[in-house]
């Protein structure tokens, strides 16, 4: 009892933290699934499947990337409500996934609300300077208004859901009927799409699309790891850094002579 | 004569970079997107370099114009924009749309650089050998997630310190120049690599139904359409997002018609 609420105080300030954007990159991973698997799996004393389940939700936003800082789907929020759900009620990893999509979803929205708020804090912060005409304003503003828009976006959804979450998906699991259940890991399945579809049309060079399909194709009929995959890729790409550095040298040799 | 020449102390660019890479994204908005983070960082130099309220409010509503851009890469720029405004605070004529029009001109190849080379490839590299390790049961799979923010920060508070030596001049002969464009070049080879091995391990879309026949086997779709191409479905399904996404960027209604067709799927029998 005491125990989840501890759960549910840590998970919601990871998110609280990952939602305010905190140290850019590091806030990426403090909510990826991997890492709070671990870390809500040692606290509820069963770090194994916390970590397992973790992977499964990882999965589906592994290729998501946010250009120009939209968020498609939340993964952070789905692993920190559905993990600790899943392992309290002891939900299959697969059903956890399926769990955690909705909060993906919500996630998503929730960073556009937090985004449209903030406009109203610009406004006001303009109104503060034009009174204090001092730089420090602008500082104490974002220490204070984003932060508080974060939190009160964060903390308490988190808290609740994982608060009353268990309860909650305990009493009504039985009674989702099974295409519901199936439907959402067909989704969890498919999801991935998206992420890998956004990658794509950030890195977009029309040139390398062919390396895409030996990539897939290679891993289609060849079931390489991404482990191996990444060693391929990388050779890949050291050939092509050296030989776009040889051919300069080359046509600058030519010149000059 | 007397030396007024106010110069920025090391301490300044740390205090600068340090609230610029932990928080360049709070207080973004859909108006101005990062221009409260990045003014709210630079303020540190403002105040130290501007001594009346006008060039003091001036100064600042120069720095919280529209600005958005991927935020290690972004680091240059936030280094180069503190050095043109020393040079300004020191009496150089540099008039407020110079400083403005460097922001908004190298805001947009800089995003375009980051999300190749930081997000693009680098997070999905680094998060898909997390999760091999995490799903074979391997603790270390935490530790290799943390690899990006250590490895992004360094090269952000590089990018940092170059863009506030080089000046502006030598950014965009950096970004003109050979090394960057073949660093980027083969990286974007590697990312579109990775891209199709990547989906095609983790994307699942399979067909469950069968078509039954009157004196023989049924029919098992997925079956005739592996014998054609194998993972066809998931191909399909990525360049359809794909396309969709080029006409409009609106990726929650992507989420949600996934989430729907799989449901509907499901309901009859064929997903």
């Amino acid at each position: 009892m005491n125990n989840l609420v501890l759960v549910a105080t840590v998970c919601g300030l990871l998110q609280f933290l990952s939602f305010s954007e905190f140290g850019y990159t590091f806030s990426e991973k403090i909510t990826s699934a991997v890492v709070i698997g671990t870390i809500v799996g040692l606290m509820m004393g069963d770090p194994k499947t916390g970590l397992l389940i973790g992977a499964q939700i990882e999965l589906l936003y592994i290729g998501m990337i946010y250009p120009g800082g939209i968020v498609p789907a939340d993964g952070g929020l789905a692993a920190v409500v559905a993990i600790p759900i899943a392992i309290k009620t002891g939900l299959d990893p697969k059903a956890a996934v399926s769990l955690g999509i909705p909060f993906g979803i919500i996630g998503g929205l929730l960073y556009e609300l937090k985004k449209t708020i903030n406009i109203f804090g610009l406004h006001k912060l303009e109104d503060m300077i034009n009174k204090s005409g001092d730089p420090k304003t602008i500082r104490k503003y974002q220490d204070v208004f984003p932060v508080l828009v974060a939190f009160l976006l964060s903390f308490p959804l988190v808290f609740l859901s994982v608060y009353f979450g268990p309860s909650v998906v305990g009493a009504i699991i039985s009674d989702i009927p099974q295409w519901i259940m199936h439907g959402m890991e067909v989704a969890g399945g498919i999801l991935p799409a998206l992420g890998f579809a956004i990658a794509v049309s950030v890195i977009m060079k029309r040139k390398y699309m062919p390396l895409f399909f030996a990539g897939f194709f290679l891993v289609e009929y060849f079931k390489i790891t991404p482990m191996g995959a990444s060693i391929f890729g990388a050779c890949i790409a050291v050939y092509l850094f050296m030989n776009n550095k040889s051919s300069k040298k080359g046509k600058k040799e030519e010149q000059t002579n | 004569m007397e030396n007024t020449e106010t110069k920025l102390t090391k301490k300044d660019l740390r205090k600068t970079f340090f609230r610029y890479y932990t928080f360049c994204e709070l207080g973004s908005n859909y108006e101005r997107m990062q221009a409260v983070p990045f003014a709210a960082s630079i303020s540190y130099c403002l105040e130290k370099l501007y001594k009346t309220k006008k060039d003091r409010l001036d100064a600042m509503h120069r720095q919280l114009q529209f600005f958005n851009t991927e935020g290690t890469f972004g680091s240059m720029i936030m280094g180069a924009t503190v050095s043109m405004e020393e040079q300004k605070a020191n009496g150089m004529p540099i008039p407020s749309e110079t400083i403005t029009g460097l922001k908004t001109g190298l805001m947009g190849p800089v995003a375009g650089i980051g999300d190749t080379l930081i997000w693009g490839t680098f997070k999905t590299i680094i998060g898909s050998l997390a999760v091999t390790l995490a799903l074979q049961g391997n603790y270390l799979s935490s530790l290799i997630e943390m690899l990006f923010p250590i490895v992004t920060y360094v090269i952000a508070y590089n990018l940092f310190f170059s863009g506030y030596n080089l000046g502006t001049k030598s950014i965009k002969d950096i970004m003109k120049g050979g090394l960057l464009n073949q660093l980027i070049d083969a990286s974007s080879a590697m990312g579109l690599f990775m891209m199709g091995a990547l989906s095609s391990s983790y994307v699942t879309f399979k067909l469950i139904t069968k078509i039954k026949m009157p004196h023989s086997d049924p029919i098992v779709l997925q079956k005739v359409l592996d014998d054609i191409v194998p993972g066809l479905l998931p191909l399909l399904t990525i360049f359809a997002i794909y396309f969709y996404l080029k006409k409009k960027q609106n990726y929650i209604a992507v989420v949600l018609a996934v989430l729907v067709l799989s449901l509907i799927g499901a309901y009859f029998g064929i997903l």
